[in-house]
């Protein structure tokens, strides 16, 4: 049953095991795959797509996503790379499917986002921060917000990013720097409304 | 905004960026359940709907090949290209009989007709825009095509998706490819992939490699060469290094800095384009200065003028344009080095000038679509209608779904003549 939730590690399979298992029709090495990397996509999906309560399904989806794809998997790239492709490529859809409806950051999963800063002041900063980068992303266009979000929040490089995304290094540059401009111009507008 | 307020919400946004970077998320024991058995269902379904759909494309598949058995036996005509459409159940697509395709009549051959255009030669074969800089010539056998040039950049990334594979020799480097834009730089040979993929094999070897776009690669000297110092361990054929990873062995001369350092230099300087543009434009002009003739010079010029553009500092934009003209290895970048340019156009008419021949000088340029509409819209801005409608039309026939579809049919609305 794939809900039964192994400890983390507990397996001794390798990836490529495991996916040769998986193509075989073995549910339990799925199970197994997924209680590897759930974490990670789950943690990647929140910097792509905002702390909402979507990311379930954008979890989920990912991993049929890659039950479907992993007949194709030739083992060029790793399997966390071959995920992590499917994992931008499933937020972009998302992104693109809910730029007509922004959505509002989850208050709790704020909550959860600063649970290990020190003190109660470090937290309250923090949920504030997170809050105004969530909401500053929301407001550009998806392929530069993905491309952004994998250089420089998730520190891949432009040729990984490039890669990951499907595109040239040079479009990926071009993506980053005019994110980036937006961001400053929308930060520098709503300094000046305060002001 | 001023350079200081600039430089202060650009602090603010690092911050927010580092803290979204540390921030935790963590995947709760109940959601990982519940998404686990989410899955665990859904793929149960899929399995049931997987067999279903075999038992029917089985049936279907049956059908059409009765179908076309029958049709030939009642017929008894001579055997011509058929396809068989199966009877359509629902959920079912209707399944062709591939039949041999005969392989297209090849174009003449012989020498190809190249034409000088903004300093280069440029030429057409089977879809492929061939653009040769320092002089040179091409020949073509069918659909083999020998190229000799200093530095060529070959576009066929608007070709058609079942376009025959075009087999390119630019000196002794051999290209196999269907859809791709990609240049080679003869000295040393470096290839780099712009769009799509191709299918290399260095000279002096018949390894193929697949190089996609974004990778580049240099092949080591030729053995045996002239030129080429006596291979040390001696190595039949050649390998191919890629770049960045692997750095092809660069003369002393070329580089005042080890290459792996310089490597590592240039990641850093694109990780702090997307930080701190200040200290990117910085470290960039730091490497530049640091290996005048190294392979990194010219995408670090480009950076760097894209850097001071975005800043507004447009003095210093065309310097490093100019400086990357001069620069080893700049045919792959010239395409956004002119696109560049354009931008950096004081007055309307220059812009629209350099726009004008960046659209002759790279036709299938990614950057197509956006110089197609802002030549329509600066000609609509300067009342020249005349000029604009014919833009307008062509950038609603090339790019129905384009970016500026909306503003293009806003200028015809405004520029066409009011039907009787």
């Amino acid at each position: 049953v794939i809900a039964v939730v192994k400890p983390r590690g507990a397996s001794e399979l390798a990836d490529d095991d495991l996916v040769a298992a998986i193509v075989t029709g073995d549910r339990a090495a799925f199970a197994e795959l997924y209680a590897r990397y759930a974490d990670r996509v789950y943690a990647r999906i929140t910097h792509l797509i905002g702390a909402s309560a979507e990311r379930e399904d954008v979890l989920q989806h990912v991993f049929l996503e890659l039950h479907r794809a992993l007949p194709r998997f030739r083992g060029d790239a790793a399997l966390s790379t071959f995920l992590y492709r499917i994992t931008v490529n499933v937020a972009y859809d998302h992104l693109r499917r809910r730029s007509r409806r922004p959505s509002e950051p989850d208050p709790d999963a704020i909550d959860a986002l600063v649970d290990l800063a020190p003190t109660p002041d470090e937290r309250a900063r923090k949920r504030d921060e997170l809050r105004q980068i969530f909401a500053l992303l929301e407001r550009i266009k998806p392929k530069k917000r993905i491309a952004f979000v994998l250089v420089a929040v998730e520190g891949l490089s432009y040729a990984e990013a490039a890669e990951l995304v499907g595109a040239d290094v040079d479009a990926v540059k071009q993506r980053v720097m005019h994110a980036r401009r937006e961001l400053m111009a929308m930060m520098a507008r709503a300094e000046r409304r305060v002001a | 905004m001023t350079p200081l307020h600039s430089k202060k919400i650009a602090d603010r946004l690092d911050g927010l960026v580092s803290t979204l970077a540390s921030a935790r998320a963590p995947l709760d024991d109940l959601t990982r359940a519940r998404v686990a058995a989410r899955l665990q269902a859904s793929l149960q379904a899929s399995g049931r709907a997987r067999v279903r759909r075999r038992w029917m494309i089985g049936g279907a598949l049956a059908a059409s090949v009765i179908a076309v058995v029958g049709a030939g036996w009642l017929t008894r005509g001579p055997a011509r290209p058929v396809v068989a459409v199966a009877p359509v159940a629902h959920d079912v697509a209707p399944v062709p009989v591939p039949v041999p395709v005969p392989p297209p009549a090849p174009a003449s051959d012989g020498e190809l007709t190249l034409t000088h255009q903004a300093g280069a030669l440029r030429g057409e074969v089977d879809g492929a825009s061939l653009t040769l800089y320092g002089g040179g010539h091409a020949t073509r056998h069918g659909l083999r095509v020998a190229i000799d040039a200093e530095a060529v950049v070959v576009d066929r990334s608007a070709a058609a998706a079942d376009a025959p594979e075009l087999q390119l020799t630019v000196r002794a480097v051999r290209v196999r490819m269907q859809r791709a834009t990609f240049s080679v730089d003869s000295s040393p040979v470096r290839v780099t992939v712009i769009r799509g993929e191709i299918i290399l094999s260095c000279p002096g070897t018949a390894d193929e490699k697949v190089v996609h776009a974004g990778d580049a690669l240099t092949c080591e000297r030729e053995a045996g060469s002239a030129a080429a110092p006596p291979p040390s361990p001696p190595r039949p054929g050649l390998t191919i290094t890629r770049a960045p990873e692997k750095r092809a062995p660069v003369a002393p001369s070329d580089v005042r800095a080890p290459i792996d350092d310089l490597g590592a230099r240039y990641a850093a300087a694109e990780q702090l384009m997307a930080r701190d543009p200040g200290a990117a434009r910085s470290a960039l002009r730091a490497l530049i200065d640091a290996a005048p003739t190294g392979e990194y010079v010219a995408p670090a010029l480009l950076d760097l003028a894209r850097l001071a553009h975005a800043s507004g500092d447009l003095g210093t934009a065309r310097t490093a344009l100019d400086e990357l003209a001069r620069a080893p290895r700049a045919a792959a970048l010239a395409m956004p080095a002119a696109y560049l340019r354009c931008k950096l156009a004081t007055s309307d008419a220059d812009r629209r000038r350099c726009l004008a021949a960046f659209r002759i000088a790279f036709p299938h340029s990614p950057r197509d679509a956006e110089a197609l509409a802002e030549l329509a819209a600066s000609a609509g801005t300067a009342g020249d209608c005349a000029a604009a409608l014919p833009l307008v039309d062509e950038y609603l026939r090339a790019y129905p779904t384009g970016a500026s579809r909306g503003a293009m049919q806003a200028w015809l609305a405004r520029c066409a003549p009011p039907s009787p």
